[in-house]
């Protein structure tokens, strides 16, 4: 192991994206095998951007300056949006524009758009893990802008007001 | 047309389209407006106004030829109108809606204006979106643009050398009947408004400047673009939609902020109501 890379790293990955998933699952309720609900769509989703909120939000002051840059907590933080926003997005069901949600028709309307804005995202998240495993303080700071500015173009086109 | 710094043309422009006209009463709930990029709507950048603030303060900005073609956009779905016109640069600037020549080239954009183009829905028959198209700048305006820009100082509202404050237009100077009790108090409680939405960094978005780069701007940094907004900063306020974070999620206001800004919104929506119903009970005289 490099000195900089992050000790935890081997419990990141697919693994730890699956264990959010059965967490969040196992929360709500729904039972695996079962086709979900759209309700139960629109529940997880939004668990997840919840979770993508909480974690990503835990960046930014790092970014700041407002607290150090810390490459292993920051890691554990951009293994973790980067899963949530992944699976985020498979709960997009036709017809989960209605119900306890702010997602947009426009979703279901321009769904290659909507796919642009996901893939948009996933480079920029993509960015920022390469600026923490380098330890990069200064692309790090560019990064979670550039991922910001992502997640607001997406929302701002397909969140509703 | 008239000529370009002809403010007697200008007036009457404005209280024509401002008025029962047929622009006003044929432009959609929120109308967006900016500049033609050659890109689809969807990805093209505009600014959201209220039917007042487009008829009143940016569609008279133009002078009309009179005539119009009229083409169905397939790639929009929607009809286009273009009318060719030309943009009266020459007009002090306190008459126009804020200092265009904060960015030479939103400004030298503006001055070489062709032609607007308005998107009708075919279903409502109502303009969703007006936009305004640059012919080539020429190198004139080049010039008088990057050194308007180089002089701009960042306010965009600021006092003249009378005291005044300006842009005027915004402060419906011309709109509103010169004895209409309530006009006078429209800006001293669009002041105590502005400095809660500072507070509650509403002036980190909905500025000209536009930096958080939206793509639907909304503009309240003059009584007149607050006006036209008010009842949905009130409702975006009351519901917790606004403000929004760096990645256009809400973010909760202090309960004080939040209260303090309502109080000052409500109070300058009272004054608006206040002198519109008056303009509609003297309209006759």
């Amino acid at each position: 192991m490099r000195p900089n890379e992050p000790r935890h790293r081997r419990a990141s990955g697919p693994g730890m994206a699956l264990a959010v998933v059965a967490a969040l699952v196992a929360a709500f309720g729904t039972v695996q095998g079962e086709p979900l609900t759209v309700d139960d769509a629109i529940k997880l989703r939004r668990a997840a951007f919840a979770l993508q909120g909480q974690y990503f939000g835990q960046l930014k002051p790092m970014a700041a300056g407002a607290v150090a840059f810390d490459t292993r907590r920051a890691d554990a933080l951009v293994t973790r949006v980067t899963a949530l926003s992944q699976m985020a997005a498979e709960f997009f069901p036709a017809g989960s524009d209605q119900g306890n949600t702010k997602a947009s028709a426009a979703i279901w309307q321009r769904p290659d758009d909507f796919a642009q804005r996901e893939r948009a995202l996933q480079t920029e998240l993509a960015a920022l893990a390469r600026s923490v495993q380098a330890s990069d303080e200064n692309a790090f700071k560019s990064a979670v802008a550039t991922t910001s500015a992502a997640c607001k173009a997406c929302h701002e086109d397909f969140r509703a007001r | 047309m008239s000529n370009p710094g002809d403010q007697q043309a200008f007036d009457r422009c404005r209280q024509a389209l401002f008025g029962a006209s047929v622009l006003r009463s044929s432009l959609s709930p929120i109308i967006l407006w900016g500049r033609a990029r050659g890109a689809a709507l969807t990805e093209t950048p505009l600014t959201q106004f209220a039917p007042d603030v487009y008829a009143g303060l940016y569609a008279p900005l133009f002078m009309f030829a009179g005539t119009a073609t009229v083409t169905f956009d397939e790639d929009e779905q929607l009809y286009k109108a273009v009318l060719p016109v030309g943009f009266r640069n020459r007009l002090p600037p306190g008459q126009f809606p804020y200092p265009f020549w904060h960015d030479k080239t939103k400004w030298s954009s503006y001055q070489a204006t062709v032609a607007l183009q308005f998107f009708i829905d075919p279903d409502s028959d109502l303009i969703k979106v007006a936009q305004f198209v640059p012919g080539a700048p020429s190198p004139t305006v080049l010039a008088e643009a990057m050194e308007a820009a180089a002089s701009f100082d960042g306010h965009w509202l600021w006092t003249d050398g009378n005291g005044r404050t300006q842009p005027q237009v915004t402060l419906f100077d011309g709109l509103y009947r010169a004895d209409n009790p309530h006009v006078a108090e429209i800006e001293s409680r669009y002041r105590a408004l502005a400095l809660e939405m500072r507070e509650a960094e509403c002036d980190s978005c909905h500025v000209p400047g536009n930096p958080q780069k939206l793509k639907r701007l909304v503009l309240l940094q003059t009584p007149a673009h607050a006006a036209g907004e008010i009842r949905r900063i009130l409702e975006s306020v009351r519901n917790g939609d606004m403000p929004q974070d760096d990645t256009g999620i809400e973010k909760p206001l202090p309960p004080a902020v939040k209260q303090r800004l309502l109080a000052r919104a409500e109070a300058f929506e009272a004054i608006l109501t206040a002198a519109r119903d008056w303009e509609n009970r003297h309209a006759a005289e």
